[in-house]
């Protein structure tokens, strides 16, 4: 089993999220961290001890990034919250960074 | 609203409804053993999500698996998908998610560069020299029987574009009717391309929840449709 991946923000989000938008996704594997969304009349409740525990992981880096990529936008900006999910994918996800 | 937010994003990783997804196209050849050895990455630290499992959560709220899950999906049904990413996830024991356009697999391999072009679907350059491009429904029938094959339109359309009847299923209901006679399984989610989300309110997002899909891949989310 490979250890952990860091969960710390990175250094340099501004820079970590350039180096997203010049990934080839035509030909590279672009990890990303997806929201689970219920749209029937009684959307379930998560109450899976450890997703909460990186959830709420996740929510920490999601502010932080946001924060620093797109503190202006708008809140349905979809390319906005697309270029946090990615750099959340691409720093906390993506195999071999942290291996 | 069923765009993405920052507030539904944030909510949703608050209260723990998240997924890893890692999101292909082309998986070349000359990439083979670069895929491999992320993919064994990925394996090492994180279980592969079946529908099944999908299902299981939005029942319960809980992951019927023992590590975190993930998906990696395969998009827009690349020959080289066939011959080079699903033989790699059944060698590393690996499901994976496949979404094809199949508009792509019924064109003529003398057409096919063609199509790719004039429907959004990025060739590499590493694989110009080949004829065929798209993987065939043979190709599509064997990856069905150890992966999930799930709806990407006919020839690689956005929702919004899809008004008529007959556009409604050319695109979009037909693609889903053909995955699951090839397969054998309905399938369990689409998506769009341009990675939009499930709005109720489009009559094509509509078709599909009508047809039973049960899931929506878009760029920042997954969503449970019914």
């Amino acid at each position: 089993m490979r250890p952990p991946v860091d969960m710390t923000p990175v250094a340099d989000p501004r820079a970590a999220a350039a180096e997203c938008e010049r990934r080839a996704l035509e030909r590279e594997g672009i990890p990303v961290v997806l929201a689970l969304v219920d749209e029937r009349p009684q959307p379930v409740r998560c109450t899976d001890e450890p997703a909460q525990a990186e959830g709420a992981q996740f929510a920490a880096l999601f502010e932080t990034y946001r924060a620093a990529l797109a503190p202006g936008a708008d809140e349905h900006d979809a390319a906005a919250v697309y270029s946090v999910v990615a750099l959340i994918g691409q720093a906390h996800v993506r195999e071999g960074d942290h291996a | 609203m069923s765009g993405p937010s920052f507030t539904e994003q944030a909510q949703a990783f608050r209260d723990g409804r998240l997924l890893r997804v890692v999101n292909y196209h082309n998986t070349p050849a000359a990439q083979r053993e670069e895929i491999r050895r992320e993919l064994t990455g990925y394996a090492e630290r994180y279980a592969c999500v079946l529908p099944e499992h999908l299902d299981a959560f939005y029942a319960t709220g809980r992951w019927p698996l023992d590590r975190p899950g993930f998906i990696p999906v395969f998009y827009d049904g690349y020959r080289n998908n066939a011959t080079v990413a699903a033989p790699l996830c059944d060698e590393l024991g690996i499901t994976a998610w496949f979404f094809p356009p199949t508009g792509f697999i019924d064109t003529p391999v003398a057409e096919q560069r063609a199509y790719a072009e004039a429907h959004h679907i990025t060739l590499v350059e590493s694989e110009h020299s080949q004829d065929q491009l798209a993987m065939t429904w043979d190709d599509l029938t064997r990856i069905g029987e150890r992966h999930v094959v799930a709806a990407h339109t006919s020839s690689h359309a956005r929702a919004a574009h899809l008004v008529t009847r007959e556009a409604i299923q050319e695109e979009a209901v037909g693609p889903a009717q053909k995955i699951e006679k090839v397969t054998g399984r309905p399938a369990a989610a689409f998506a769009w391309l341009g990675g939009t989300p499930f709005d109720p309110a489009s009559p094509a997002n509509a078709a599909l929840r009508d047809l039973g899909i049960r899931y929506c891949f878009s760029n920042t989310k997954i969503q449970r449709i019914q």
